[in-house]
């Protein structure tokens, strides 16, 4: 009989045992609530296609991270404070041999956010796929890809006003340039607190660009001017081609050496495009390398978005303030354009400035879509190319703008 | 509401007030270079293309009376016709490669369409 009860008593405590290290015992009510937000992001990544190659693993990290007693990622490893109270010097930049002796794969991923490496190398591979031929051909888009950075500008302002700190403030107004990547790299060197929530804001509204641009787009803009129809680009010669990337990297590099590295990378993946003697390198720049990093940004800066740093009242604000910052830039973006509508006589059409905010391809979209409901012939598409494709450049140079007054 | 944390120049400017400055400041500041940036961009690229095209205006000038010269008397008539002949090889090939594309695009035939380009004819 004792015998019985001592295999129970065994049994039970195996089991109770495993209970106290599984999940369901684990589980709290805020990483319940981030659980169901990563389902949530999920289903706008597969079901409604919300920018599904980065959301997609945003979202699953975000879920692996908040699974209780999973252990994925330490975000600890990477805070100043534990860094410091661990006693290393000031300016490490993480816990080298708790990373090291008990790291998980997800912290070290999330190495690439932290040392700035994936952002550029996103870069390069953007660069190895853009054509700047629209903008070569049409030079003065490149104003209208300035304008539309406004946005990131205004809402850092009206960030400080609702009391983030200037770095906070720098991180969630690049928000309005509609680059993820660019959010991403300004974000893990001023407030990497923050990285989750910007990268999930930013993603989100990239996605939710055929829905926000519209209406604004409509609102500040009469139908004589959406009805405008561009004249056909020049053809932009070879050597054009390739000197853009080289030019461009000195100018911004003399002027704001901070938006060297993501501009540089831009622009050398560009160049081995249009040099025409590097095939190899633009497939594995564009396609291979491009696709592996795109999982590991996405995994590991999902993974950040833990419950404590997410679930609060700040991520609230970031998102209200990252649609303001967006809406502020595609307004600025048109509002230059209608100038640039006047100066030239009617000869461009104002709704091509909306296409200034990095999101490209589908910003240059929107405008082809929007003009082409007021008149079936028209098609904007190569034109707003230019503004689009500038847009990354101005918000990679605002970038390193607010890194250079900030950092 | 988040903690103001100032560690930075930025630390000075520490009431409402003054952040509002530097904020304001920053702001002019920022939207003012990324646009004096990519203007600057702007004329570089106008330069470059004057100059580039410049060039290649005056070799097609240059090159438009060459061109009215009989070049096909200096042409060596065996070597015009077997270049001919080699370059009407790929455009045969190349037609070929889209018409067999093409029709297995629509389904109408498979791999083996059974069709052959004997010969073109420049007009």
């Amino acid at each position: 009989m004792q015998t019985i009860i001592t295999v129970f008593q065994a049994f039970g405590e195996t089991i109770g045992r495993l209970w106290d290290v599984s999940g369901f015992a684990n589980m709290q009510l805020n990483q319940l609530g981030m659980i169901l937000i990563s389902f949530v992001l999920l289903y706008l990544a597969i079901a409604k296609k919300f920018e599904p190659l980065l959301l997609l693993p945003i979202a699953f990290g975000m879920m692996m991270s908040n699974l209780p007693m999973g252990g994925v990622i330490h975000m600890e490893f990477f805070s100043p404070d534990y860094i410091k109270e661990l006693g290393y010097a000031d300016g490490t930049l993480f816990a080298v041999n708790e990373l090291i002796s008990k790291g998980g794969l997800l912290d070290f991923l999330y190495l690439g956010v932290k040392l700035g490496i994936y952002p550029p190398l996103i870069f390069l591979g953007i660069g190895a796929m853009t054509d700047f031929g629209p903008l070569l051909a049409n030079p003065k888009s490149l104003i209208l890809g300035a304008a539309a950075q406004f946005g990131i500008f205004l809402t850092f302002l009206g960030a400080l006003f609702l009391g983030f700190t200037p770095d906070q403030a720098a991180s969630i107004g690049i928000i309005g340039g509609a680059d993820g990547p660019t959010a991403i790299f300004v974000t893990k060197t001023l407030a990497p607190e923050l990285l989750g929530a910007i990268a999930v804001a930013a993603y989100s509204y990239m996605a939710l660009v055929p829905v926000i641009q519209p209406p604004i787009m409509r609102a500040l803009t009469s139908k004589k001017e959406r009805n405008v129809v561009m004249g056909q680009l020049r053809e932009v010669s070879r050597k054009e081609r390739i000197l853009f990337p080289i030019i461009v990297t000195v100018i911004v590099a003399l002027i704001v050496p901070d938006a060297l590295t993501l501009v540089g990378m831009l622009m050398l993946g560009n160049l081995l495009k249009e040099s025409g003697v590097a095939e190899r390198l633009v497939k594995t720049a564009s396609n291979e390398l491009m696709n592996i990093i795109t999982i590991m940004l996405g995994v590991s800066v999902g993974a950040t978005a833990t419950a404590e740093t997410f679930l609060r009242v700040e991520t609230l604000m970031i998102i209200v303030l990252g649609v303001i910052a967006f809406g502020f830039s595609t307004a600025s973006g048109v509002l230059i354009g209608k100038v640039m509508y006047k100066v030239t006589g009617g000869k461009i059409n104002p709704l091509i400035g909306s296409a200034g905010v990095s999101a490209v391809p589908m910003a240059a979209r929107v405008s082809q879509k929007v003009g082409q409901q007021e008149n079936p012939n028209n098609f904007l598409l190569m034109h707003a190319m230019g503004p689009n494709v500038a847009g990354v450049i101005g918000s990679a140079v605002a970038a390193g703008i607010l890194l250079a007054l900030l950092k | 509401m988040p903690i103001v944390s100032l560690t930075h120049w930025t630390q000075q400017f520490s009431t409402p007030g003054e952040q509002a400055f530097l904020g304001i400041t920053m702001m002019l500041v920022g939207v003012l270079l990324v646009l004096t940036i990519l203007v600057l961009i702007s004329f570089a690229v106008g330069l470059m293309s004057n100059l580039i095209s410049k060039p290649s205006k005056k070799e097609s000038e240059n090159t438009a009376p060459i061109s009215k010269q009989p070049e096909v008397v200096k042409q060596n008539p065996i070597v015009s016709a077997q270049a001919a002949a080699g370059n009407d090889q790929a455009v045969i090939a190349a037609i070929a490669a889209a018409v067999q594309m093409m029709m297995q695009n629509e389904g109408s035939a498979g791999a083996n369409a059974g069709f052959r380009i004997r010969s073109i004819r420049r007009v």
